[in-house]
């Protein structure tokens, strides 16, 4: 009986010999407990950003493989850390400087293309923001294409067979609004004070107050120039009421959508080419109707619908006519936006149901391999009855193709009858959730509350990954026809090479 | 693997010395695997425990009439279901289905009469994680779909520890139907104390299997 109990005793020993799980906290939100240390010390904040990116940051095999260790990484700056926390606050205060040289050693080898991280300085109570695809980026040599070329050139006979039959654009940013108006009430003002003066020997003293009160307008509205959000402040707060008593009101600029404002552009060229251009994935704000609260966004919305519908319209119309050759989706200085836009581009013009453009991985646990099965990223297309497009598509990308327009990419290679043409993009393609309402729905997304907690980090919730191509992080998607901008060509005469290739390809089909 | 080998070896000299006392079967049966994992902050992710087959041969070589030493080699499922509770990730739903190929050691007591016994059986085991495999569902929030998933799970070598030790016990009885035949009927535990993820960064956070089942076997007494 003694021996057995000695064994059962050792049995039960070594069922004790289980390791615990070190205690992972959530930096979905702010929460004064789990944020209190590292507000307190540069050590304790950089270990809880170093785990937070340890167990939220969905891409730790593709950094191992590109030779990170993050483990080494956390031995090598703890000891600096500490050393901050043991300067003399008064004598030596850290520096918002030296911090930002330090995290920027520490985060600029990831790869995410939207990777963004704030941190306080403790000491001067100062966020220094590090952004790694900034860092790697500006070392591309095409990172200065940036936004596409404006098509002025494109209107005028100079272009040739490539002059524009048809051309609509507008935006939603404040400058078009408010320099529509303005100029609508100089020419009131101006019509008004001419009638006026044809008068002025039998101005009535009521006459000639107005004419005194439109020349003050006229002259103040001709000379306001919208150069700052003080210009944008005094024109909502003052000038919309300012000349009410004479007949001149303005519509507010509402500013509360501003993360939304877009460029959009159709062309049509010869022959039957549809081109479509827009700055950012936010036409499903306005297509759908989701920005109707004041009669600026009423404004914008119609402004935006009119332009897309007039590509979309022009689309099918040719298309059903026998007469479409092609359409270029211009994407080049396109920052991204909401995948559901996916509808309204390239989506359009592919049959409805949506359109599997990648996988999508997600965070299963709090290691930093833990990962989900991959899925399908389904990008929706156009649920309205429409014509499938089966004309050659080109998209056209550049160094700043970024997030969803990089998706829109790689949907396009997934296409038989589109092209990507350009250049690489960015490399930032998984998709976002920042809402911290997200952020325990896997185990990744953003850590921290923007200048609130002692650190930030704007993290995707998955990562895309290409069937054919693998995760695209820091490197972007490469086109299937390289062309890189002609800076030279375009400031000497207006001419656009990639977009000329582009209409070329769909003439010739080389 | 250094481990598995000097496992092996004591198997087969185990078999070289056994003469009279040896005996020799087949056994299979149902197991139950709980996969212990802490979930830290994911309060609606579920792991549940799933039922899997096992089966294999057995060997022992009593010592006495009250103590052997037996050796198995079976295969055994160590499956595991993961499941979202909440309403909006209720589509992630499926189960990994392991199969190990495992090595149990274990003394074996036994008493009782000479046609029925019962028995103990205490020890260790070496495994080794031969594949996995993902079936069910599961919810792609940024797309809003839920996928079928049916694939095999693919081993990173820097992450998965494929081998796994730990204890292995159980009890049962013995019907002795004949002079060299008996059946043997046991409910089983293995207990694994090795992670299933390698210790591959600072921060710690093990995973293991805990298996138990009941099965039946047939032994021929030489």
């Amino acid at each position: 009986m003694k021996k057995i109990g000695i064994i059962l005793a050792l049995v039960l020993a070594t069922v004790g010999c289980r390791k615990e799980s070190d205690v992972i906290l959530s930096y979905g939100k702010k929460d004064a407990l789990t944020f209190s240390e590292a507000s307190q010390s540069f050590t304790a904040q950089f270990q809880a950003l170093w785990t937070g990116l340890n167990c939220n940051y969905g891409i730790w095999d593709y950094e191992m493989q590109h030779g990170l260790d993050w483990d080494a990484v956390y031995r090598e700056y703890l000891p600096l850390m500490e050393e901050l926390d043991q300067r003399d606050k008064e004598e030596n205060p850290v520096s918002d400087e030296e911090l930002e040289a330090l995290y920027t050693a520490i985060l600029s080898p990831l790869h995410d293309g939207h990777l963004m991280v704030e941190v306080k300085n403790l000491a001067s109570g100062n966020y220094i923001a590090i952004y790694p695809a900034d860092l790697r980026n500006a070392s591309r040599p095409d990172i200065n294409e940036g936004r596409p070329p404006h098509k002025g050139y494109y209107l005028t006979p100079q272009a040739g067979e490539n002059q524009a039959l048809r051309f609509h654009l507008t935006n939603t940013r404040p400058g078009s609004f408010i320099e529509g108006q303005v100029q609508a009430a100089l020419q009131a003002l101006d019509a008004a004070i001419k009638a006026l003066e044809a008068k002025r020997a039998d101005l009535t003293d009521l006459e000639l107050y107005f004419l005194v009160q439109y020349w003050a307008a006229y002259r103040e509205l001709a000379a306001y120039k919208l150069e700052s959000m003080q210009d944008l402040d005094y024109f909502n707060q003052v000038l919309t009421t300012k000349y009410q008593n004479i007949g001149i009101a303005f519509e507010p600029f509402d500013l509360s959508d501003s993360a939304s404002w877009i460029d959009i552009q159709f062309m049509l060229f010869d022959p039957g080419i549809a081109y479509f251009h827009c700055t950012n994935f936010y036409l499903g704000q306005y297509l759908e109707g989701k920005l109707m609260a004041s009669e600026c966004q009423k404004i914008m919305t119609q402004r935006v619908s009119a332009v897309w519908n007039e590509w979309f319209s022009a689309i099918q119309d040719l298309h059903k006519e026998g007469k479409l050759k092609g359409v270029v989706i211009d994407l080049r200085g396109n920052t991204g936006g909401y995948s559901s836009d996916y509808a309204y581009v390239l989506g359009a013009l592919l049959p409805s149901g949506g359109h599997n453009v990648s996988s999508a991985r997600f965070k299963s646990g709090v290691g930093r391999l833990d990962y989900s099965p991959l899925t399908p990223n389904h990008f929706p297309t156009l649920q309205a009855e429409h014509a499938v497009i089966t004309e050659p598509v080109v998209v056209l990308a550049n160094s700043k193709t970024v997030s969803m327009a990089e998706n829109t990419c790689l949907g396009a290679k997934a296409m038989d009858n589109a092209v990507v043409m350009g250049g690489n993009t960015w490399g930032g393609l998984s998709l976002l959730l920042p809402d911290p309402e997200y952020y325990s729905y896997t185990y990744a997304s953003s850590i921290g509350v923007s200048g609130e907690t002692p650190f930030y980090a704007y993290i995707p919730i998955s990562s895309t990954i290409s069937d054919e191509l693998g995760i695209l992080e820091g490197v972007g998607v490469t086109p299937d026809i390289p062309i890189a901008l002609d800076a030279n060509l375009f400031e000497a005469t207006g001419r656009d090479n990639q977009l000329e290739r582009a209409l070329q390809y769909i003439r010739t089909g080389e | 693997m250094k481990k598995t080998t000097l496992l092996l070896t004591a198997l087969l000299l185990l078999g070289y010395s056994a003469q009279a006392q040896w005996r020799a079967g087949v056994f299979g049966g149902a197991v139950w695997n709980h996969y212990s994992i802490d979930t830290h902050y994911m309060a609606d992710l579920k792991y549940r425990g799933q039922w899997g087959p096992s089966a294999g041969i057995a060997g022992q070589y009593n010592f006495a009439d009250w103590l052997g030493v037996r050796a198995e080699l079976n295969m055994t499922a160590k499956n595991y279901r993961q499941q979202r509770t909440f309403e909006s990730l209720s589509g992630t739903d499926y189960v990994t289905a392991n199969s190990y190929l495992q090595l149990p050691v274990m003394a074996s007591f036994s008493f009782g009469g000479s046609f029925v016994r019962g028995f103990l059986n205490l020890g260790g085991y070496g495994a080794w994680w031969c594949s996995s495999h993902l079936k069910g569902k599961y919810i792609n929030i940024t797309s809003d779909q839920v996928t079928d998933v049916d694939e095999d799970f693919v081993f990173d070598s820097t992450r998965d520890n494929r081998t796994e030790w730990g204890l292995a016990g159980g009890v049962g009885v013995e019907w002795r139907f004949l002079s060299h035949w008996a059946v043997q009927a046991e409910a089983r535990c293995y207990y694994g104390l090795t992670s299933t993820q390698k210790d591959y960064m600072i921060i710690q956070d093990p995973r293991y299997n805990t298996t138990i089942g009941l099965q039946a076997g047939v032994f021929y007494i030489f």
